[in-house]
C-alpha cells in the first residue's frame, strides 16, 4: 500500500513534468507508433512472399511482435529509470538515494515513470485483437490468464537483465555503450525463436535469456482457429504444456532477479567504502 | 547525540591505464593508491547543539558528514548518532537526520518545489497534519509561500536553496547536516538563510553539524567550532578562544591629520595605507605603546583598535600548518 | 583543400580515442544483423527465390546495407543545430571557410575511422556466418560499385546538411529527428529491398532520391542492374545531386537571412 501510495507521487510528478513538454510527449507517442508499424510492416511483407517462417504464421507471428512491443514498453514505462544508474553512481545522486529511508534499488527503479510508453502500449494491444480477429483465432479466458502471467515474467527477466548489464558497466567504467548494446540484444525477442540455431540459440536462451521473454507468452496462446477457415492451421506452433516455460521462467527469475539485487548491494558499498 | 571515536577513512583510488588494452588490464589488475581522509577524528555533540565544522578543502569535512549520515562506511572507528550506528542505514533512523548540500540538488529541476515536497512526504511517511503544518511553517519563515507551484528551474539560486532546506526539513529530522549550505549565494540570501537555521535550531532543539566556507556563517551560528586540518581535528572550543589562541595579534588603523608619514612601517606590520589613514597590526601587549608613541609623535585625528577578523586568524592556523594552497578555508 | 584535410584528420585522431566504445556500438549493429540473418536463412528454407533475390543475395543486401549504414546514412548532425541555435554559427561565418565544407569535413572524419574498422568487423562476420556472400563475377562490377558508393555519401552528406539547417526555423527538431530516423531508412531500403514492397510503393520509393543512399549501390553489386539502368541512375543522381546543391543554397541564404535578422 505504502509502495503504491509512493509510485502514484512517481507518476504525478513525472506527469506534471511530461505536460510541461507537450510537443515532445505528442512525437514521442508518434515515434513507438511508427517504429513499431514499421516492425510490422516488416514481417508483413516478408509474409506477403513466404506462407510460414520456421513453422510460424503470420498470424502468430504478428502476436509475437505485438508481445514484444508490450514487453518492451513497460520496461520502459515503469524501469526506464535505470538507464540513469550510471549517473547516479559516477555523479553525486546516489548520496541522495541512500540519505532515504527506503530501498535504493526500489528508488533507482521506479523513480521515472515513462508515459508515453504507457499510452503507447494502446498499438500493440489493439494489434494483438486485430490479429486475433483477422485470423479467427479464439483465445479462451484462462488462455489469456497464462499468457499475461508469462508476459509478467518476461517482464521481470527484461528488467533484471537490464539491471545486471546496467550495473555490471559501472564496473568497467565509461563504457555508457554497454546499455545501448543490451537495447540492441533486447531487439532478438521479436524474432520467432525457432530461426536461431546452434550456438547463438544456447547463449541467447540460456545465458542471456533474451529469446524467450516474448516467445513464451506468445507460443502459451493456445489457437483454436474458428470454424476451420484457417490457412495453415498445422504450421502454427504452440505449448501443449505451458509447464515448461513457467518453469524455465521460475528458475531464472530466481536466479537472475537476486544476482540484479546483489549487484546492486556490491557496487553501492563499494562505492560507500570508498573502493571506487 | 553524535558520538565519534577515532573515525578512520581511506579512500582507494585507481590508477588507470590508457586505452584499450590499457582498460582491459584495469580489468583484472589494478594499480591502486590510498588516500587518508580521516586519521582518527574524534568528538561528542549533544542535543540542540548548533557546531560548525571548519577546515581547508580536502580536510574531510564532507567525509565525516557522510559516515555521520550513512552514505559512507568508515574504514575503522566508531560512530553513534541518535543512538544508531549510521552507516547500518535503518529507516528509523534515516527518518530523523537529514543532509543538505550547497552543491548538489534533490529536488527535481523541472517540476515545482512543491512535488517533490510530496515525494518526501510519501518516503518518509510524514503524516498529512504534520507535513502541511511544517509546510506552512517552514515556507513562511523562508518567505516562500508564493513559489511552491513554480518549476524548481524558474527560481533563484537563494530560492532554490531554501527549498531545498524545506524539503530537507519537513520531515522534523533531530539531527541536521549542513554541507556548505550557503555557497554561491548573495550576501541578502545567506544572511537570509543563516537567520533561518539560528531560529530553527532555537526553537526545534536540532542538534546542527555546519561546515562553510564563509566564516561569517560559523560566526553568527555556532557556539562550539571544530577544526579539522588534513584528517585529524586540530581545535575544539569556541571561536572567541580560537582567535585567541591562534592570534595574539590586534590592528590598529590610524587617521593622521596629514599624509601618512613615512616612517609608520616602524611601528608595526603595515597591512594597508592610503592618503591620510594607515592600518597597522600590533602584538596584542604593544598596543597601548604604539598608541602612545603615534600619538606624541604625529597629529593624529582618530585611532581604532580591533580584533582580527575570523577569516584572517583561521587563514593563518592553515598557513601556518600546512603548504600554501590550503591557506583557502 | 589543406584545411579540410586538417580537419578529417583531426576528428579521426579524436574519434579513434574511444576504441573500446567503438567495438560495443559495432557489437550493436552486429547483433541486429546476426538476428536478420537468421530470419532470412529460415524464410529461404521453404523458397528458393522472392523478386529474384536468391538466399546468397539477401544475406549479403544486408551485410552491405548494415556495413554501409554509417556511411550513407542521413541523421540530423546535432553540432549543426546547435550551432545555430547558440549563435555559434557565428564563428563560422567570421572565417574564411564555407560552412557546408567544414561540416562534409568533420562528418568525413568522424565516418571514415567507423567504416573502416566496420569493414574489418563485416569480413569476420562473412567469413563465420555467411560464407555464401555474393562476389561479384564481372570485374566491372566493383568500379562501378565504388563510383555509385561515392555518389551516395555525396548525397547523404547533402540531406544530413540540408535537414539540419531546419534548426533555422525550427525550435524543436523532434519532428524532422522521426523523418529522418524512421522514413528516411524505409525509403532507402534499409528495412528491405525496395523490390519487396508490393509495385506501387516500390515504384514511388525508386523514384525518390533517398534509394540512391543504399538500395541502389546494393543492386549494382548484386548485378542485378544491366549497365544502362545503372549509367541512366548515375545520371538521375547526379541531377539530384546539383538541384539539392541549389537547394542548399537558397536555403542557406534565407535561413543566414533569418539568422543575422533574430540577431544569433
Amino acid at each position: 500500500m505504502r509502495y503504491f501510495r509512493l509510485w502514484k507521487v512517481f507518476l504525478t510528478n513525472c506527469l506534471i513534468r511530461e505536460m510541461g513538454f507537450r510537443a515532445n510527449f505528442i512525437l514521442g507517442i508518434l515515434g513507438n507508433l511508427l517504429s513499431f508499424s514499421i516492425n510490422i510492416l516488416f514481417f508483413g511483407i516478408i509474409y506477403l512472399n513466404v506462407q510460414s517462417i520456421g513453422g510460424w504464421d503470420v498470424y502468430r507471428t504478428l502476436i509475437l511482435v505485438s508481445t514484444c512491443q508490450i514487453i518492451n514498453l513497460l520496461y520502459s514505462a515503469l524501469f526506464g529509470g535505470i538507464a540513469n544508474l550510471t549517473d547516479y553512481v559516477k555523479g553525486g545522486s546516489l548520496d541522495f538515494i541512500l540519505l532515504k529511508p527506503l530501498d535504493p534499488q526500489l528508488l533507482i527503479s521506479l523513480r521515472y515513470v515513462n508515459l508515453q510508453s504507457f499510452l503507447s502500449l494502446a498499438f500493440p494491444c489493439a494489434t494483438i485483437v486485430y490479429v486475433a480477429h483477422l485470423g479467427k483465432i479464439a483465445i479462451s479466458f484462462s488462455n489469456l490468464l497464462l499468457y499475461i502471467f508469462l508476459l509478467l515474467c518476461g517482464l521481470l527477466l527484461r528488467y533484471a537483465l537490464g539491471f545486471i548489464i546496467m550495473a555490471s558497466s559501472l564496473w568497467v567504467v565509461r563504457i555508457d555503450a554497454l546499455y545501448a548494446l543490451y537495447n540492441y540484444i533486447a531487439s532478438l525477442a521479436q524474432y520467432p525463436m525457432s530461426i536461431y540455431k546452434g550456438g547463438v540459440r544456447i547463449l541467447f536462451t540460456f545465458v542471456i535469456p533474451i529469446i524467450v521473454i516474448a516467445n513464451f507468452p506468445a507460443l502459451s496462446l493456445k489457437v483454436s482457429y474458428r470454424q476451420g477457415l484457417s490457412f495453415y492451421p498445422s504450421s502454427s506452433p504452440s505449448f501443449s504444456f505451458p509447464f515448461p516455460a513457467i518453469y524455465f521462467f521460475s528458475v531464472f527469475a530466481t536466479i537472475q532477479v537476486p544476482v540484479a539485487e546483489n549487484l546492486f548491494e556490491t557496487i553501492a558499498n563499494t562505492k560507500r567504502r570508498g573502493l571506487c | 547525540m553524535i558520538e565519534v571515536r577515532n573515525l578512520w577513512k581511506i579512500y582507494r583510488t585507481y590508477e588507470k591505464e590508457e586505452g584499450l588494452i590499457g582498460s582491459l588490464k584495469a580489468l583484472f589488475k589494478r594499480k591502486y593508491r590510498d588516500v587518508e581522509a580521516l586519521k582518527g577524528v574524534s568528538f561528542t555533540i549533544e542535543e540542540g547543539e548548533f557546531v560548525g565544522y571548519i577546515g581547508p578543502n580536502g580536510a574531510g569535512k564532507t567525509t565525516t558528514l557522510k559516515i555521520l549520515s550513512g552514505i559512507l562506511y568508515p574504514t575503522k572507528g566508531e560512530a553513534k548518532v541518535l543512538g544508531f550506528i549510521p552507516w547500518e542505514r535503518k529507516a528509523e533512523f534515516l527518518k530523523q537526520i537529514s543532509f543538505v548540500m550547497g552543491q548538489k540538488h534533490q529536488l527535481w529541476w523541472d517540476l515545482p518545489a512543491l512535488e517533490s515536497f510530496l515525494l518526501n512526504k510519501e518516503i518518509y511517511e510524514i503524516p498529512s497534519h504534520l507535513f502541511y503544518a511544517n509546510l506552512e511553517e517552514l515556507s513562511s519563515l523562508l518567505a516562500v509561500e508564493d513559489l511552491l507551484k513554480v518549476p524548481v528551474r524558474n527560481l533563484s539560486l537563494g530560492e532554490r536553496m531554501k527549498m531545498e532546506l524545506i524539503a530537507s526539513l519537513l520531515h522534523s529530522p533531530r539531527v541536521l547536516f549542513l554541507d556548505e549550505p550557503t555557497i554561491g549565494l548573495d550576501v541578502v540570501a545567506q544572511k537570509e538563510i543563516r537567520d533561518f537555521l539560528k531560529r530553527f535550531n532555537k526553537e526545534h532543539k536540532t542538534t546542527i553539524m555546519l561546515t562553510s566556507h564563509y566564516v561569517r556563517d560559523i560566526e553568527a551560528l555556532c557556539e562550539r567550532v571544530l577544526v579539522l586540518h588534513r584528517g585529524e581535528i586540530i581545535f575544539e572550543g569556541s571561536i572567541k578562544e580560537l582567535t585567541r589562541r591562534y592570534s595574539d595579534d590586534k590592528l590598529l588603523t590610524i587617521t593622521f591629520e596629514e599624509r601618512v608619514p613615512d616612517e609608520i612601517e616602524s611601528y608595526g606590520r603595515l597591512l594597508s595605507r592610503d592618503e591620510g589613514k594607515a592600518t597597522l597590526r600590533v602584538g596584542r601587549d604593544k598596543v597601548a605603546d604604539v598608541a602612545r608613541a603615534l600619538l606624541e609623535s604625529y597629529s593624529v585625528k582618530d585611532i581604532v583598535v580591533e580584533e582580527i577578523p575570523i577569516e584572517d586568524v583561521i587563514r593563518e592556523i592553515f598557513l601556518s600548518l600546512g603548504r600554501e594552497e590550503d591557506g583557502e578555508i | 583543400m589543406g584545411k579540410y584535410r586538417k580537419i578529417i584528420y583531426n576528428v579521426i585522431q579524436e574519434t579513434s580515442a574511444y576504441r573500446l566504445n567503438h567495438l560495443i556500438s559495432f557489437l550493436c549493429v552486429a547483433i541486429p544483423l546476426l538476428a536478420i540473418i537468421f530470419l532470412w536463412r529460415t524464410v529461404y528454407q521453404s523458397i528458393p527465390s522472392i523478386k529474384g533475390y536468391n538466399e546468397a543475395m539477401m544475406i549479403t543486401y544486408y551485410i552491405l546495407s548494415t556495413w554501409l549504414g554509417d556511411l550513407t546514412g542521413v541523421v540530423l548532425w546535432w553540432e549543426i543545430t546547435s550551432d545555430i541555435r547558440d549563435g555559434n554559427l557565428s564563428n563560422y561565418l567570421l572565417r574564411p571557410l564555407s560552412y557546408q565544407l567544414y561540416f562534409f569535413s568533420t562528418r568525413l572524419g568522424a565516418n571514415i575511422p567507423y567504416s573502416l574498422i566496420g569493414a574489418g568487423i563485416t569480413i569476420i562476420f562473412i567469413i563465420f556466418l555467411a560464407p555464401d556472400f555474393y562476389i561479384p563475377s564481372n570485374p566491372l562490377t566493383i568500379p562501378l560499385f565504388l563510383i555509385s558508393l561515392l555518389l551516395a555519401m555525396l548525397l547523404a552528406l547533402q540531406f544530413t546538411y540540408l535537414f539540419s539547417l531546419s534548426a533555422f526555423w525550427l525550435e524543436e527538431s523532434s519532428s524532422v529527428n522521426l523523418f529522418v530516423d524512421i522514413f528516411i531508412p524505409l525509403m532507402a531500403g534499409n528495412l528491405l529491398p525496395l523490390d519487396l514492397f508490393p509495385t506501387f510503393i516500390s515504384r514511388l520509393f525508386k523514384a525518390l532520391p533517398f534509394n540512391y543512399l543504399l538500395y541502389f549501390p546494393i543492386d549494382i553489386y548484386l548485378e542485378r542492374l544491366p549497365f544502362s539502368s545503372i549509367f541512366r541512375g548515375f545520371l538521375v543522381e547526379m541531377v539530384w545531386i546539383a538541384f539539392l546543391q541549389l537547394l542548399i543554397a537558397v536555403v542557406w541564404r534565407r535561413g543566414i537571412r533569418r539568422y543575422t535578422a533574430v540577431g544569433g
